[in-house]
């Protein structure tokens, strides 16, 4: 019995010291990103041919595809919620249903699941062939900080691309759930949009703007760190990409729910 | 203290992964303008002593002194002036896909000097044209060759004008005249510039042909057997190993 028990009690003790090992690592990825923040204000800190490569990447090239997913979104609001609404006569109230949920949810967390597959398996990818060709350790070895050179110009792209892209996202869903109410519905034009005007407000589209940039933080840590953790090899390379996509998900959705629940407490 | 003589001075060095030790127990000095080889069997540790050397893996055990001053007890920040004392190429060159090939090389100068973009437009023509790259300047690294990737890589790391230069296996992977016109240019460095010189090599005709001392590194003990230069060993050392080693086809170097 008592050899049991001390069995157990080392057991549970290896398992505390991997976590520990398990959280410290990303913990000190998460420093290593925020110490290097301060570069930004300095004069060489941010290089902007890859900062402007990285919002081209992340913003423009994912527009497109933001906008016809969202939209598609929007539609299938409309049509789930025009389906329950029709039984008591308040179609109308579509406009505030899908206005809501696209702008305090769908919107944010749509993009944020369209630039996980885009730009955080991008990055893992892209600095774990770094790794695998050294150049990571050619940068180390000249003296240039590997993590704010290369994850800067990542993270200032994101941050700044995704609540752009949110609110294209926002307004392409809006369509979406009007193109129902107008079609389907045979709402009036003018009456589903002026409803649209009337609920929504400035400090909604906000909240869910505010949103996108915690997801693209989020994002691009996962991305780099687990590009900078992949091994040597071209296996590894693939594993990493798959875990930067998997990990970010689940920290886009743990961080969607903290935020929302955030939000009702304040009246949101 | 480090004996100024030397750039490089190691004192009981223990390398190795986690709890895994590949070496230990090396003790061993590269003195100014030298050209150093680490030596030894595949596997035995030349690459990982080369990456404790340059700073990217920490020892297990022991000091490695760079121009008196130490690596190993380095804070972050005197760690990272250190390392830019050096210059080092890869095996595969490691340049930077994303930027051409002058821009590679002009990456040092942005980064750690204030000079004018003319200035460093000319400090990158003169190095492509050392290592015989003048035109190839706008090209990518993907569109070069693994010779021309390593000449490419060697130009970056000369871009500082470091006193001391790292080669990991410069030769593998090139036919016999790249590799013998990669080893002239290792030796011009060293004659024109005085730079002092590491690097880890396989190649015997490298070892005789530019190499001025040898460290030879044994798998088995797990330590250096020998140091000295690699014709002396060849012709006098008690070490049946390393006289294997180094007149593995009883021509080279004759």
């Amino acid at each position: 019995m008592k050899h049991d028990v001390n069995r157990g009690l080392i057991r549970l003790a290896l398992h505390y010291r991997d976590f520990r090992e398990k959280m410290r690592a990303p913990l000190e990825f998460i420093g290593a990103v925020s110490g290097a923040l301060p570069l930004l204000f300095r004069k060489k800190g941010l290089r902007k041919k890859e900062f402007r490569y990285y919002l081209d990447l992340c913003g423009v090239q994912s527009l497109p595809i933001t906008l016809l997913i969202t939209f598609l979104m929007g539609c299938v609001l409309g049509i789930q919620s025009a389906l329950q609404l029709t039984k008591f006569g308040a179609e109308i109230f579509t406009a505030d249903l899908v206005g809501f949920a696209v702008l305090k949810e769908f919107g944010p967390l749509m993009v944020a699941i369209i630039l996980t597959g885009r730009a955080g398996s991008a990055f893992a990818a892209e600095l774990g062939t770094m790794k695998v060709n050294e150049e990571i350790s050619a940068l180390e070895t000249m003296g240039i900080r590997p993590v704010g050179y290369l994850v800067l110009p990542k993270l200032t792209a994101m941050v700044i691309a995704m609540p752009l892209l949110t609110i294209f996202g926002d307004v392409a869903g809006i369509f979406g759930g009007l193109t129902i109410g107008i079609t389907l519905m045979d709402l009036p034009f003018a009456a589903y949009w002026s409803r649209t005007i009337d609920v929504l407000d400035g400090i909604t589209m906000m909240l869910g703007v505010f949103k996108s940039v915690v997801f693209a933080v989020l994002i691009t840590v996962s991305g780099c760190y687990y590009g900078f953790r992949s091994s040597s090899d071209a296996q590894g390379v693939g594993r990493s990409a798959t875990q930067a996509v998997v990990a970010s998900i689940f920290y886009v959705i743990v961080a969607d729910a903290m935020l929302t629940v955030l939000y009702s407490f304040i009246g949101y | 203290m480090a004996d100024n003589e030397n750039i490089i001075e190691v004192r009981d060095l223990a390398i190795g992964y986690g709890s895994r030790v590949i070496m230990k127990e090396l003790n061993f000095s590269v003195k100014r303008g030298e050209i150093f080889g680490l030596l030894g069997g595949s596997g035995c540790g030349k690459s990982t002593l080369m990456k404790n050397l340059i700073g990217l893996y920490p020892p297990l055990a022991g000091e490695i002194f760079l121009n008196g001053k130490s690596l190993t007890r380095a804070e972050a920040k005197e760690r990272r002036e250190l390392m830019r004392t050096f210059g080092v190429t890869y095996q595969g060159g490691a340049l930077f896909g994303s930027m051409t090939v002058a821009e590679n090389v002009a990456l040092p100068l942005q980064e750690f000097t204030d000079y004018s973009k003319e200035k460093i437009q000319k400090i990158v023509r003169e190095k492509l044209e050392l290592v015989d790259l003048a035109d190839f300047g706008d090209f990518m690294p993907a569109e070069l060759s693994g010779g021309m990737k390593k000449r490419a890589g060697l130009a970056r790391a000369l871009a500082l004008e470091p006193e001391l230069l790292f080669f990991d296996e410069p030769s593998a992977g090139l036919d016999p005249l790249a590799s013998a016109s990669l080893d002239r240019l290792i030796k011009s460095l060293r004659d024109k510039f005085h730079s002092t010189i590491v690097i880890v090599t396989h190649e015997l005709d490298s070892i005789f042909s530019i190499v001025d001392r040898v460290i030879m590194l044994d798998k088995n003990l797990r330590t250096a057997v020998a140091v000295g230069s690699p014709r002396e060993l060849r012709d006098h050392t008690d070490i049946p190993w390393v006289k294997q080693f180094l007149n593995r086809d009883g021509l080279k170097g004759a």
